[in-house]
């Protein structure tokens, strides 16, 4: 039973954190409710048009596109330090990983990321 | 630390299974973007191919014979992985044969993605089978639960479709998050994430459960099985699966249904009676417990249901509970009777959601037990299907479902836990009314609006079965139901399946056995 | 020959599949050639199994493929053909085959001729499946068919709301004996290692001891089963309700398969109810309960055929009396006369209601001796066979059983077993009585019915069709001779079974006179009251509040009972989670917004957005139990 202290205080902590969090925000926050606010997706603002549809996310886009460039350096330069001791095979692996980038930075070209309007 | 791994050779053959879905997923997204839109019938053909070509891989991997660890021991092509990988791949392969009529009907305009999305969660799913370490079971899970949450909300202007991967993604999440807090709590005590390390340091090192990092590791066991038992669905971590199966795409809902449970319990296996076998008794009660609470709970929660999907995804907690009794046994006649019910289980199931994709096709929403009346007289093949595929789900004795329940529960009987089969017994005996419910409507009780008689006499079954629902009524099931190709070779496929498997099953135990590491 | 066992399978399924899969677009004479004539070709079969078996006493068993493994036990597709199996094909291809002939003159005009012969030829493949399987598994399948069968035959008319409750009602009972014997399967498969009955009953039958805990619950889990199948106390309540099919399948049900099941069973697990204690004892209490509790219920009931589900279920008494001493092949005896004489009283009752076009209520017949004599002479034969009168074939059968109970009462001078031979006698007294009351009221005195007129303005109850007529000659003769195969002393079919199921006592001597003397009395009596009551002076049906009699006619409300106490409460539990689990705490009110009622507070918007919380819960409780439940634990 004891041995399982420091785990229980761990998990207790977390949960206390948590619970303590969400009350002092009810406590502490101002609350001034109106319909909008009440939306389960609610930003505060009133909604123009319906959300349930389908609408452009540019940002988005971008992200995909850093992950896809920031992956790619991020894992040659590994390689780079390594290069002698992987050889060939460890070459060949980083063509085809390299690869698989690439197709996703065509997707993304082409289903127009590069297109802003 | 100096760490390197100096991949081999004969690594990468261990991707066999997986390397033909890689390459399709990727040439899906390039014929998504090059090729017109007319040649998108070219996408599910690819797919298919994939799919096909990973079999082959498969059973090229059968065939081989030597070590089965690659990749410093994160990978794994054991017989328990291969076996697990078919089932997921018949089921993805059924589930893209029933897809292009569907997402048709349903108006999904990227049909690229759909197909690279189901792709790449069937990777995920292979991948799980194939996990021989902590760290490869989770990126397994996430590759196979990210396109998930995409696919559950893919049909456009659905808000139950929007619900079914919001829910899905959250609790989801929430889960896997119990799940790597139990991965690092046994790292943490076993040093190593390898399960063939964690099963040599549990054989080497006796180190006293009570003290030290025993009770991390304990922990930490608990924790893995709260995060799995979230991807069998097993109650209590149940209640994301009728909203999610009943929101998303009808074929994706067959795919995570089998696919998913199969995967999950494969890492089941994988993890608790195989690497943890030799600690059982400290895991053991948790599941027992978890297997009758599911196997009950899920009949109750199924029988009363008048929405079909919604009654099949009940059933598929059940079904969790029965094979939740195969690992609670632990060992490898459960493990046995485990794989032998998914892989049954994979075609019934599959089936009758295959069955629901034609009809909804015709009806837009979700299929209500109403919108069955009279199926027999409209579309009479499609309802023998319907019949054959409950028939097993139901586990009538003769039918494929009997065989998985009878190997799980001889498993049971013999190892002691009589208690198990008795229960799973009692359960599966109660859990007949439901799915024949479904039978009886689509054969004894006439399409709406035939007559003001049977109006009544269908109020009469109503109440009889239990469930006062108000009679819905739609207008369009009086008419017959017109079924794609894809989706008649898929039915036609799982039916023989079921009905093969039901009347001769020996091959598929025997291969069940050998995967469990039985003679 | 015996090698072609397996087509005696084969042909019923075949046309199971043909009429089921494409019946409706065959003409009418191709439906009735494949639905009868794969019957009476499953009959050749089992004759010619009869002869090519002989007298030999080795069971034949034919390993069909192999079907389940689990290491070391292989279980086959496999059929066991032995003297017991035998003696049950012939019962079930040959009764079963006059069935169809029957239902080819009494289903003639329904709509859906071909899938009720489809479902018939399904029953006579699930019931020879159940008979001739080799393993208790393979037994399971046909005993599963089989329910199922009666379950899709009762609620054939489905658009009759008590013919689907009565079909749910048989579904329900039977899965509970289905339950039953799967827990004997795995209970069998955890003890002896095997399911085969070559294993388990023949070979390896001294596993089962007197002193062991798991034989015990062994045989009372094979009891539920054949209690629910056989119609037996407390599982009975399908059988009455079970007419509300079409009167070919209640004979089908009643006389050659169904009901006959749970006895096959008792007799061929005979191994291990001999060596469970208490087992043979509650087969007795129950058969004697059953038959008695029957025989009473069935005294004032107004529906013909209720009255023959009733005598039905208190025949099946006798043969579970007789399973109870030892006596297997005279309750396998008395199995197959009666059913020669209950298929044809069925038949004949089938003649009647067709005539009197689906009239059912004895109270609206009468003097019906005239104008249907086939039928009339059926019932009369087929009666007197039920009760017990020589030499129709239920005197030989009844007195064997009842012979076999004094014998072994007296052998072991067991009061308990007097007091069960005292109830066969009782049975047998109230069994003239309820019969020839039925036989006196619908076929003497004057007509009380509605008056129906033809097209043609001439009185339109007519006899049957040759169809139907045919079959009841035959087992009208059947009901006539087919008890001599039994007489005492030579007792043919006694010794044949000998081998497969063991000999019964039988009494001897001077005491078998007296036995078959106070037979013959207590049938005859039990005439004679009928005779009284209900011909000899003028009778009419009058309301009777006597209790007694109410508790008679009502089968002493154990069907009401029932239902206030296990069916009410589950419907309302079912109903009651739903609303509680449903629609209430997981879905909340969310539904009812979606469907734009406004009136809903903020309270219950807020449980909108906290519906996928509520399940999030539901995880961290479950997390919760467990991290405590190992926090405990250690």
């Amino acid at each position: 039973m004891a041995s399982f202290t420091p785990l229980l205080i761990l998990m207790g902590l977390t949960l206390a954190f948590a619970v303590l969090v969400t009350i002092i925000t009810f406590i502490l926050g101002p609350k001034k409710p109106n319909a909008a606010k009440l939306s389960p997706y609610e930003c505060g603002i009133e909604e123009i048009d319906p959300p349930k549809q389908r609408f452009p996310i540019k940002y988005l886009v971008t992200g995909m596109l850093f992950i896809v460039f920031d992956i790619e350096a991020a894992s040659m330069l590994p390689f780079a330090d390594l290069m002698r001791r992987l050889g060939s095979l460890g070459f060949y692996e980083l063509v085809i990983f390299i690869a698989v980038l690439m197709l996703a930075l065509v997707y993304v070209w082409r289903k127009g990321a590069f297109s802003w309007e | 630390m100096n760490f390197i791994y100096t991949v081999s050779n004969a690594d990468w053959g261990h991707l066999l299974a997986l390397a033909p879905l890689v390459v399709t997923t990727a040439l899906t997204m390039l014929i998504d973007i090059f090729l017109p839109a007319k040649a998108r019938s070219a996408l599910v053909a690819v797919a298919l191919a994939g799919v096909a070509g990973s079999g082959a891989g498969v059973y090229m991997l059968y065939q081989s014979s030597g070590n089965v660890l690659a990749f410093n021991g994160m990978i794994t092509t054991d017989h328990l992985a291969l076996f697990g990988s078919v089932i997921i791949l018949v089921t993805t392969f059924l589930s893209l044969l029933i897809a292009p009529g569907y997402i048709e009907r349903q108006g999904v305009a990227q049909q690229g993605e759909y197909y690279t999305l189901v792709q790449l969660a069937a990777l995920g799913m292979l991948l799980l089978t194939s996990a021989a370490s902590l760290m490869t079971i989770f990126l397994g899970i996430e590759l196979l639960s990210l396109p998930l949450y995409i696919l559950c909300a893919f049909s456009p202007g659905q808000t139950k479709a929007y619900e079914s991967g919001m829910k899905y993604f959250m609790l989801s999440a929430f889960a896997s998050g119990f799940l790597l807090y139990g991965m690092a709590l046994t790292y943490g005590a076993t040093g190593t994430t390898q399960l063939a390390g964690i099963q040599n340091f549990l054989a080497n090192h006796q180190f006293t459960l009570t003290s030290g990092f025993g009770p991390y590791f304990i922990m930490g066991m608990a924790l893995l099985i709260i995060g799995l038992s979230f991807k069998v669905s097993a109650i209590p971590f149940h209640a994301w699966t009728p909203d999610v199966y009943e929101g998303a795409p009808t074929p994706i809902t067959a795919m995570m249904a089998s696919g998913t449970k199969t995967a999950a319990f494969v890492v089941f296996i994988r993890l608790f009676t195989e690497t943890f076998g030799s600690v059982t008794a400290e895991w053991q009660g948790i599941i027992w417990a978890l297997a009758i609470i599911t196997t009950i709970g899920g009949n109750i929660l199924a029988a009363t249901q008048t929405n079909v999907k919604r009654m099949l995804a009940y059933s598929g907690v059940a079904h969790a509970g029965y094979m939740l009794i195969g690992v609670a046994v632990a060992n490898s006649l459960g493990t046995a009777g485990v794989l032998t019910y998914l892989a049954v289980y994979a075609l019934m199931n599959t089936g009758a959601f295959g069955v629901l994709s034609a009809l909804e096709q015709q009806i837009d929403t979700n299929v209500g037990l109403d919108d069955l009346r009279g199926l027999a007289s409209r579309s009479p093949l499609l309802a023998a299907a319907m019949a054959i595929f409950l028939f097993a789900l139901a586990g009538i004795p003769g039918a494929a479902g009997f065989i998985g329940k009878y190997t799980v529960f001889y498993a049971a009987a013999v190892s002691g836990h009589i208690e198990l089969t008795i229960i799973g017994v009692l359960a599966s005996a109660a859990g007949f009314f439901y799915y024949l419910r479904v039978i009886w409507m689509m054969y004894f009780v006439p399409p709406a609006g035939s007559s003001a008689e049977s109006e009544s006499l269908h109020a009469e079954i109503i109440s009889a079965g239990g469930s006062a629902a108000a009679a819905k009524v739609s207008i369009a099931t009086a008419a017959a139901v017109a079924l794609p190709v894809g989706a008649t070779i898929a039915l036609f496929i799982a039916a023989v399946g079921v009905i093969g498997f039901g009347i001769a099953p020996a091959e598929i135990i025997q291969l069940a056995r050998n995967a469990a590491g039985l003679p | 020959m015996l090698a072609y066992t397996p087509l005696m399978l084969a042909l019923p399924l075949a046309g199971f599949i043909i009429l089921g899969a494409g019946g409706n677009s065959l003409p009418k004479w191709l439906v009735n050639l494949i639905g009868c004539g794969s019957v009476a070709l499953a009959f050749i079969l089992a004759l010619t199994d009869f002869f090519a078996y002989g007298a030999s006493s080795a069971p034949y068993d034919i390993v069909l493929w192999r079907w389940v493994t689990s290491g070391t036990l292989e279980i086959h597709a496999g059929l066991l053909v032995d003297k017991l199996s035998i003696i049950m094909t012939m019962v079930v291809t040959g009764v079963g085959f006059l069935i169809h002939i029957y239902s080819i003159g009494y289903m003639g005009e329904d709509p859906a001729y071909e899938r009720f012969f489809a479902f018939m030829n399904f029953f006579i493949t699930a019931m020879l499946l159940l008979v001739l399987a080799d393993n208790f598994l393979f037994l399971l399948i046909g005993w599963a068919g089989v329910g199922l069968a009666s379950f899709l035959l009762i609620g054939f008319w489905w658009r009759k709301p008590s013919a689907v409750k009565a079909a749910q009602k048989a579904f329900v009972v039977n899965v509970i004996g289905d339950f039953g014997l799967m827990i004997a399967i795995f209970l069998l498969v955890g003890k002896t290692g095997s399911l085969n009955f070559t294993d388990t009953l023949f070979a390896r039958a001294g596993l089962f001891s007197a002193g062991d805990q798991t034989t015990t619950i062994i045989a009372f889990m094979l009891l539920i089963a054949a209690a629910a199948k056989s119609a037996q106390l407390p599982l009975h309540v399908w059988l009455p309700d079970a007419m509300e099919g079409p009167t070919p399948v209640s004979a089908l049900i009643h006389a050659a398969t169904m009901v006959t099941a749970g006895v096959y069973l008792v007799a061929r697990c005979t191994a291990i109810f001999s060596a469970a204690p208490y087992a043979l004892e509650t087969v007795g209490i129950m058969g004697g309960a059953s038959a008695l509790f029957a025989a009473t219920a069935a005294l004032f009931q107004y529906d013909i055929k209720r009255v023959l589900a009733y005598s039905t279920m208190s025949q099946l008494g006798y043969m579970f009396m007789a399973e109870s001493v030892g006596a297997n092949s005279a309750a396998i005896f008395h199995l197959t006369t009666h059913a020669f004489f209950k298929a044809l009283l069925f038949m004949s009752a089938g003649a009647v209601i067709h005539a009197l076009h689906g009239e059912q209520d004895m109270r609206k017949m009468g003097g019906l001796r005239k104008k249907l004599p086939v039928a009339f002479w059926s019932f009369l034969i087929g009666g007197l066979a039920l009760a017990g009168i020589p030499p129709f074939a239920g005197f030989w059968s009844k007195d064997a059983i009842l012979g076999a109970i004094f014998t072994q009462a007296g052998a072991t001078g067991s009061a308990w077993e007097y007091v069960l031979w005292m109830i066969g006698v009782i049975t047998a007294i109230l069994t003239g009585l309820y019969i020839f009351r039925l036989i006196f009221v619908v076929f003497y005195g004057s007509y009380r019915g509605a008056e129906q007129k033809s097209s043609g303005g001439r009185f339109a109850i007519h006899e049957a069709g040759l169809a139907m007529t045919d079959p009841m000659t035959a087992l009208l003769a059947l009901s006539i001779i087919g008890g001599f195969d039994g007489v005492p002393g030579v007792d043919t079919i006694g010794n044949y079974l000998q081998s497969a199921i063991g000999l019964s006592p039988a009494a001897q001597g001077s005491q078998l006179v007296i036995l078959l003397f106070v037979g013959v009395l207590a049938a005859a009596g039990g005439i004679f009251i009928a005779w009284q009551l209900y011909l000899a002076r003028p009778f009419r049906f009058t309301p009777n509040k006597n209790p007694l009699y109410q508790l008679f006619a009502n089968a002493y409300y154990i069907d009401a009972l029932y239902n206030a106490v296990i069916v009410q409460p589950i419907v309302q539990l079912g109903s009651g989670l739903n609303t509680l689990l449903e629609t209430w705490t997981l879905d909340g009110g969310s539904r009812a917004i979606a469907g734009g009622v406004d009136l809903l507070s903020r309270a219950l918007r807020k449980l909108q957005s906290g519906y996928a919380r509520n399940y999030a819960l539901s995880i961290v409780i479950g997390a919760l139990l467990i991290v405590a439940f190992v926090v405990l634990n250690h």
